[in-house]
């Protein structure tokens, strides 16, 4: 049980998880049955392998990172459909380079929803790196405070960790509506 | 005469999604992929319109937008980025830029801001 701070920032990330991916047409539920770490060895003739990225943010009341990954097949799956007529390969290297892509700025996009909602809290993210293979082990962050999201969507895993310090005494969420919200378009 | 639109962004597949659906809507597209190669292409082609990433590496957004509102005034920016914060709405608004829209985009709105932006 964490602080009721703690606690609003957990929700406040799974649900940027689940409205990002829902925005790719993918519908993520939450997860028990898949373990995060250490990631799961996929066997290269069946399973479809990991791709992650992690994006490092900081600011003066919070720091930390968030990691998010998924299998190979997921990530293509979940590319706009404007682009996702042709399947990724898992055969092609350049279809990779296209899943580690996307990936990042998957992780991007589920950062930038949490900014927008913590409007008081000011913060920069750095630049996503991206990873990809068949059999990835991380190494799990020393900190208690590392949180841990698990989702599925179509038998494929989605995991995702935030490590974060911060000035819990700082943390409060901006009123809806208090940012411009996803897809709008405004004219200065 | 096809009007040309730049979009500025480090994900290959954001670029590819934009140009599918200018293209579909009946402008030429140029792509950068940092706020540096934006500036660069700038130099070299007739840009109706810049649609600009804030967060690359390199050269960011906003970085490029506050280069290119001396350079290269008349060439309008719209932002596209996931970042909503009025904050850093103010501050592209400060340097020069026409409009704000934070992905995930909606295609139809996305094309029906460009057509403005460019007429």
């Amino acid at each position: 049980m964490g602080s009721p701070a703690t606690d609003s920032l957990n929700r406040l990330v799974s649900r940027a998880i689940v409205d990002v991916f829902a925005g790719c047409q993918v519908r993520l539920v939450e997860a028990v049955v898949f373990s995060i770490l250490p990631l799961p060895e996929v066997d290269p003739r069946t399973g479809s392998p990991t791709v992650g990225a992690v994006i490092p943010f900081s600011g003066n009341d919070v720091s930390g990172s968030l990691f998010l990954g998924s299998t190979f097949d997921l990530v293509g799956e979940s590319r706009p459909r404007e682009v996702a007529r042709r399947p990724l390969v898992r055969s092609a290297s350049t279809d990779w380079v296209i899943a580690r892509d996307w990936v990042g700025e998957l992780a991007n996009r589920i950062l930038g929803r949490v900014k927008n909602r913590m409007l008081e809290i000011d913060f920069g993210a750095g630049m996503p790196s991206a990873l990809s293979g068949h059999a990835i082990t991380l190494a799990r962050p020393e900190q208690p405070s590392t949180r841990i999201f698990t989702f599925e969507a179509n038998k494929s895993p989605v995991w995702a960790w935030v490590n974060a310090r911060w000035s819990s005494e700082r943390l409060s969420m901006a009123p809806s509506g208090a940012a411009v919200a996803e897809g709008a378009a405004v004219l200065f | 005469m096809t009007k040309k639109v730049m979009i500025v962004d480090d994900s290959s597949v954001v670029r590819q999604q934009v140009t599918s659906v200018l293209a579909e809507a009946g402008f030429g597209v140029v792509e950068a992929s940092d706020g540096q190669e934006g500036l660069e292409r700038l130099k070299s082609e007739e840009i109706a319109l810049v649609l600009c990433d804030i967060n690359m590496p390199r050269m960011n957004g906003l970085d490029m937008l506050e280069r290119a509102s001396i350079e290269h005034k008349d060439v309008p920016f719209l932002m596209l980025t996931t970042e909503g914060r009025p904050a850093l709405l103010a501050r592209a608004k400060a340097l020069g830029a026409k409009g704000w829209v934070v992905k995930p985009f909606v295609p139809d709105l996305l094309v029906a801001t460009v057509r403005k932006l460019t007429t």
